[in-house]
């Protein structure tokens, strides 16, 4: 302890070592086990519609810049109603997904009581395992977003990340998709009273312009994805959804850089 | 045949959270006593993380801002003991607090004081008192300030170097010891002494406090001094302000002498005594 | 004797803040176990009553996560007992739900309410035990006590006054509120008009007066921070004749 009055009661340097900003900076005393992320997925975009909730997240894992798997799933379905989506490290995501959650699933259905767990269930699980990691030091790279309903049966979409840190929102988009998408999707859904004006194909209409606009300037995204619509039929899942609509046109007018010479 | 079941449908793979490691779950549903259960950071150095993200002194910019800053005195004297405080508390230049209540009763015969991290003396004197009442039921008779300081000195001695910061005095009067006052610190400091000043203005109130002090004081004057000291460091010294918290210990129990606005001390002491002279006015 | 609990401790890892990142294809991630979500509560006591308020904006660095995020929660059905937590918003969330579980278990345990006193002791025990890794989570904690509105406000490590407070502001935009209410509601600087030196005296505030000065507090901050705005949400907690009542109300602030 210091005893000189200026900075009475803190840490002396001669004791603690000097003050040490790497702990602020990066993973600092933590990397014993703290991977990077290595395989990496990107954006995932989700919009709440009248009735539903429509998500969807690109096929590709990125090793680094290069474009390493292309047919990468990174929507789960979770039971009848519940879809998670993940961007950030791959095998983080596939531990979620294929050990943990169908863990739960399996202990769900053991008990066989009629009860099935929803997304609030599924997301606050989900949300809880990744605080718990970061307490531990021990990220899961990963942000995610769960879709689905909640006990009301009104539609439900919520997001946590490796930090653990959980919000929810009409319109929702991690990584690029939370520059890109977002003010898209808020156009249309800037409040939750404005979700029941949105119809089922007004919300994939705008997913999917999202997805468009995120593979134009998103260097880690590809023109193929997995689009997910959930209505009170269940979930409609569909893998290797091809880019509509593609155009480079605009590129022509962006001016201040690339080979132009005016 | 349910073990074997059991080997067959439980999953392969932990199912994370319910590992029972839970510490939050634990310390609740476990007993409410000497239940000192710390989540530590896992890492290798626990204490310079925590210094890392706390000491704002070192890194203004660090995200968590623990409230420091303080002047604290106590002196022994023939009617007793007096203990004065202010009650300022910063972040940084923030002023996180003026009505910090530094004087903590640690039960109606024993008081100590608050310097360094707010939280560590509360929690630490606070966990002293039970020791404290645990030593009455078990001894049948009140502990001795000396052995109640010890307490607290060995306590907090078996935390250094994890970032603990209290600087406090322990006062007490008994018939074994008379009037006892002892000085403990985090680094398990332990001091027996006459008079003490403790904080980011100790320089400013030892001025004071030295040049009128003797252990004959009467009451009314020993009051009066104490006052003056912690008005010396206020005046001076940034980090103290607010209001000065006055406390008279004696044998059968400590007096609460006020918690009184420095300002108005002040101007009363400048216009009454002439002091403080370098303090131009115009009226 | 004291102990301490040491688990997951590793000590033989090199350290290796310095090697470079240039070596792999990977850009060197940094992480650090906290953030910033931004945001602001209040509250404020009455005679018979508390307010305790926050925004409802959720946000990281300049990217707002949600407009709809609440920071005020009731700890349980028939408690009287109401938390708001600010900062980072993983550990916020924990503190209340290990609050909740807490004031749960006391009743089945009690076959009573816990007393706001108690529950304050308890919520420096669960901040104070994570001391020497923060939950980064300040705290203001209030509920009805024999008839009367009582205020706790914490820092990160759990300290309080036990007497509690008449007005308290964390958060972003606290150093923004905080002078409002000593003036608003210390009545600091504030003197009889006409008349030389005479302090006007502090006295509990009307309800109505009470959430008049929080929609003041936030409309102002909102203007000038950017953490701030959105919504309000406002709880107010009263001992009516017969117990006491909870109430919510959401006011908008601007969402610029």
């Amino acid at each position: 302890m210091n005893h000189t009055p200026e900075n009475w009661g803190r840490p002396r340097d001669d004791i603690y070592g000097f003050y040490d900003k790497s702990f602020l900076q990066n993973t600092g005393g933590a990397q014993q086990h703290t991977t990077r992320p290595v395989v990496t997925g990107t954006s995932v975009v989700a919009l709440k519609y009248n009735g539903g909730v429509v998500m969807a997240a690109d096929n590709l894992a990125s090793y680094g810049s290069l474009a390493r798997f292309t047919d990468i799933k990174r929507i789960k379905q979770v039971g009848d109603h519940t879809i998670v989506g993940a961007g950030g490290d791959i095998s983080d995501m596939q531990y979620l997904f294929d050990k943990l959650l169908e863990s739960v699933l399996i202990k769900e259905e053991y008990q066989n009581d009629g009860h099935a767990l929803r997304a609030p269930h599924i997301y606050s699980y989900l949300a809880r395992v990744l605080y718990n990691r970061r307490c531990k030091f021990n990220f899961l790279w990963n942000s995610i977003l769960v879709a689905g309903y909640d006990d009301e049966k009104k539609p439900f979409l919520a997001s946590a990340d490796l930090l653990g840190t959980r919000f929810s929102s009409p319109a929702l988009a991690s990584g690029y998709g939370a520059q890109l998408a977002i003010p898209i999707l808020r156009k249309i859904a800037p409040d939750e009273a404005s979700v029941t004006k949105i119809t089922k194909e007004q919300a994939i209409e705008a997913i999917k312009l999202c997805m468009k606009v995120l593979f134009y300037r998103d260097a880690r995204s590809m023109n193929k994805y997995s689009l997910a619509v959930i209505s009170e039929e269940g979930v409609d899942l569909t893998h290797g959804v091809a880019l509509e609509n593609e155009s480079w046109k605009f590129a022509e007018t962006v001016r201040g850089y690339g080979a132009q010479t005016v | 045949m349910d073990t074997l079941i059991a080997q067959y449908t439980e999953p392969v793979y932990d199912d994370e959270i319910y590992d029972g490691e839970d510490a939050q779950l634990t310390r609740i549903s476990g007993p409410p006593t000497a239940n000192l259960k710390f989540a530590l950071p896992p890492i290798a150095q626990p204490s310079a993380f925590l210094r890392a993200v706390t000491d704002d002194h070192a890194n203004p910019d660090c995200p968590i801002k623990i409230a420091h800053g303080t002047t604290t005195l106590a002196f022994r004297f023939k009617g007793g003991i007096i203990v004065a405080t202010d009650s300022r508390a910063t972040s940084g230049n923030w002023i996180a607090s003026q009505t910090v209540k530094k004087v903590i009763e640690i039960n109606d015969k024993m008081l100590g004081t608050m310097a360094g991290g707010a939280a560590d003396c509360q929690f630490w004197l606070n966990y002293l008192g039970m020791e404290c009442r645990l030593h009455e039921l078990r001894h049948k008779r009140r502990i001795s300030v000396a052995a109640a300081s010890k307490v607290l000195s060995n306590i907090v001695y078996s935390y250094k170097g994890m970032g603990l910061s209290m600087g406090t005095m322990i006062t007490g009067v008994t018939p074994q010891e008379g009037p006892a006052l002892y000085y403990v610190d985090s680094d398990g400091t332990r001091h027996q002494g006459d008079l003490f000043c403790v904080g980011s203005g100790q320089t400013f109130a030892y001025g004071v406090l030295d040049a009128e002090y003797s252990y004959d004081l009467s009451t009314e004057d020993a009051l009066a001094l104490g006052t003056r000291s912690i008005l010396a460091a206020t005046h001076r010294d940034a980090y103290s302000g607010g209001y000065i918290n006055l406390y008279h210990v004696k044998e059968d129990g400590w007096v609460k002498h006020g918690f009184t606005d420095t300002d108005g001390i002040f101007w009363k002491r400048k216009l009454e005594t002439g002091e403080f002279s370098n303090v131009t006015v115009d009226l | 004797m004291a102990y301490l609990h040491t688990a997951n401790i590793i000590s033989d890892f090199p350290p290796s803040h310095h090697h470079h990142t240039s070596a792999g294809p990977f850009v060197q991630h940094q992480i650090t176990p906290y953030t910033n979500n931004g945001g602001t509560i209040l509250g404020i006591t009455g005679e018979d009553f508390v307010v305790l308020a926050g925004d409802t904006r959720h946000s990281e660095g300049y990217s707002i996560n949600s407009r709809t995020e609440k920071k005020v929660h009731r700890l349980g059905k028939e408690s009287s007992l109401v938390l708001a937590t600010v900062g980072f918003g993983a550990d916020a969330l924990d503190v209340v739900e290990t609050m909740k579980r807490a004031v749960e278990d006391y009743k089945f345990h009690h076959n009573k309410e816990m007393s706001p006193p108690a529950a304050a002791q308890l919520l420096m025990t669960i901040l104070y035990s994570n001391r020497f890794f923060p939950k980064y989570a300040y705290c203001i904690l209030v509920g009805i006590h024999a008839g009367k509105g009582v205020l706790y406000s914490y820092d990160v490590v759990g300290s309080y006054s036990k007497s509690g407070e008449r007005r308290a502001a964390a958060g972003a935009a606290s150093d923004l509120i905080v002078p409002f209410l000593d003036n608003q509601v210390e009545l600091k600087n504030q003197y009889v008009p006409y008349a030389w030196e005479e302090e006007i005296p502090v006295q509990p505030l009307p309800m109505e007066k009470v959430r008049r000065l929080v929609k003041d507090a936030f409309t102002s901050a909102t203007e000038r921070h950017i953490q701030v705005g959105d919504g309000l949400q406002i709880i107010t907690v009263a001992a009516s004749g017969v117990g006491w009542g909870v109430s919510e109300e959401m006011y908008e602030l601007k969402k610029d």
